[in-house]
């Protein structure tokens, strides 16, 4: 298994490099509805989405590494987003696109309930998280 | 999106291995193996009729639809039942009510949430399961039946604010997903206060009693499924009169048994001015034209908002609570999607809804552009 994650991670960072490095670091989410700081890290060999902070008025959590909330567990690249592999696998639920932008910022679309709902997020530096 | 954050925390805990092909699992349908342990009111949570009530004004999230601007009215219709709803218009509408009742041998409060939307009747029933008074007043209602594998909403007061979250899953398809977010703040408590006074509201009283009226054959199932998932009801009928869907859905507590409410159908009469436009078709505390129809400041007293396509020009305003309105037709003549100068209106027209009341009333004056 590791194996295959390895040549995963490499066919991304080799076809489309750039992107996935651009992609890598901590977004803050621009929304009326709910505030949320996501980082997209490298780990074995894939590309996650951690969720570092999300609020949306009655639930708020802080990243804690005993208890992880991910917003996607494996991301791929399909030309030209990057899309959340993991929820769309299973065609149930909602298909998670994410379409960078300009530097600093990325449009995420997410299909649910027959409806396409869109955030920009800007790019922060990155974040200390908790890992306790 | 929480729900994906959720779906993921699930499979980490459940799965700590990390087998890839076990991430495919992630969007399972209920397991329904949760227990459901309602929230004793004589010991907590009782405050939460109290707090519900108001005329709440914000912005909200439903799905992919974004309402800048968004209100719920929230009344007393008995000595413990508060009730508010969104009426949508053509699209239908939307109603979430919170009453005491026992639930699994426990005096608590229970949500009745639905509607009828497309000419599809819902209900659904969701129980107190969780309350919390660490960061304002929290709590949680969760379905009566699946609990939050299936659906659930959670309201946080804080000052005089409130977040009105709701989480859904086709009715135990998929996993919940955040399906509404409420952002708001209370606009006005008078007309609260007033049928809070009128019905000695709140006391701990059984309003209904859920489960004696609770026939379990009727529960919706899905497609395939032998067993519910979920305290929902449905029924449908592009034609068939709302009581009459309520009936053939089994709903516990049906429209026509509520106290209090009443009903109010409007006719428009288009002109040539108006033809083919659509109308918004509100209901206010506050006057929103002056005697000769132009638009006054009063749109902060908005409690009912409907949109009717452009061919339509009657609507049926239901579970309404009695009182005195404004009702003001306007003509979204500039087909912005808001009221903004351009628009035709009338002059102000006044009406009061009688307890249990059925009314009608004909605007046939719209000419006035603004």
């Amino acid at each position: 298994m590791k194996k295959w994650s390895l040549i995963f991670l490499v066919l991304i960072l080799t076809s489309c490099g750039q992107d996935a490095e651009r992609l890598l670091g901590d977004w803050k989410v621009n929304s009326q509805y709910y505030k949320a700081t996501y980082q997209f890290a490298e780990e074995e060999g894939e590309i996650i989405a951690k969720v570092l902070y999300y609020n949306d008025g009655t639930s708020k959590y802080h990243w804690n590494k005993r208890e992880p909330w991910l917003l996607s567990s494996k991301i791929e690249q399909d030309k030209p987003f990057f899309v959340d592999a993991s929820t769309g696998a299973t065609q149930q639920i909602s298909q998670i696109k994410f379409q960078l932008l300009a530097k600093d910022s990325l449009e995420m679309s997410m299909t649910a309930f027959n409806g396409v709902s869109k955030e920009i997020w800007t790019k922060v530096e990155n974040l200390k998280t908790d890992n306790k | 999106m929480r729900t994906l954050i959720l779906i993921s925390l699930a499979f980490v805990i459940l799965l700590g291995c990390k087998k890839k092909e076990e991430e495919l699992i992630v969007n399972q349908a209920p397991t329904m193996n949760q227990e459901l342990k309602p929230i004793n009111i004589n010991e907590k949570g009782f405050d939460l009729l109290d707090n519900m009530q108001g005329h709440w004004v914000g912005r909200n999230q439903v799905m992919a639809w974004d309402f800048e601007w968004f209100a719920f009215d929230y009344r007393a219709i008995s000595p413990s039942h508060t009730f508010g709803i969104f009426e949508g218009g053509t699209m239908g509408n939307l109603f979430t009510s919170f009453f005491v009742t026992d639930y699994k041998n426990t005096r608590t409060i229970m949500a009745r949430n639905g509607g009828l939307l497309h000419g599809i009747y819902r209900t659904s029933y969701f129980v107190l399961d969780s309350v919390d008074y660490s960061d304002g007043d929290f709590y949680r209602l969760v379905d009566a039946v699946g609990g939050t594998e299936v659906m659930w909403m959670e309201l946080r007061f804080k000052n005089d604010s409130l977040f009105f979250n709701a989480y859904t899953s086709r009715l135990g398809q998929i996993t919940p997903l955040r399906h509404m977010t409420f952002k708001a703040k209370k606009e006005h408590s008078e007309l609260a206060e007033q049928a809070a006074e009128k019905y000695h509201f709140p006391q701990n009283v059984l309003a209904w009693e859920y489960e004696e009226r609770l026939n379990e054959e009727y529960y919706y199932l899905n497609a395939g499924d032998v067993k519910a998932k979920t305290a929902t009801f449905m029924s449908q009928g592009l034609d068939t009169d709302v009581i009459q869907l309520a009936h053939e859905a089994g709903d516990p507590i049906r429209i026509d048994e509520h106290p209090s409410l009443g009903y109010l159908k409007v006719d428009m009469e288009r002109n040539t001015q108006i033809e083919g436009t659509r109308l918004f078709a509100y209901l206010s505390y506050l006057p929103l034209t002056d005697e000769n129809g132009y638009m006054l400041n009063n749109f902060q007293s908005v409690l009912l908002f409907p949109e009717l396509n452009n061919n339509e020009d009657s609507f049926l305003f239901t579970y309404l609570h009695p009182g005195d309105y404004y009702i003001t037709i306007i003509a979204d003549k500039n087909e912005d999607g808001y009221v903004s100068a351009g628009d035709i209106t009338h002059p102000q027209t006044p009406i009061t809804i009688e307890e249990q009341g059925q009314h009608q009333i004909s605007i046939q004056n719209i000419n006035i552009q603004n």
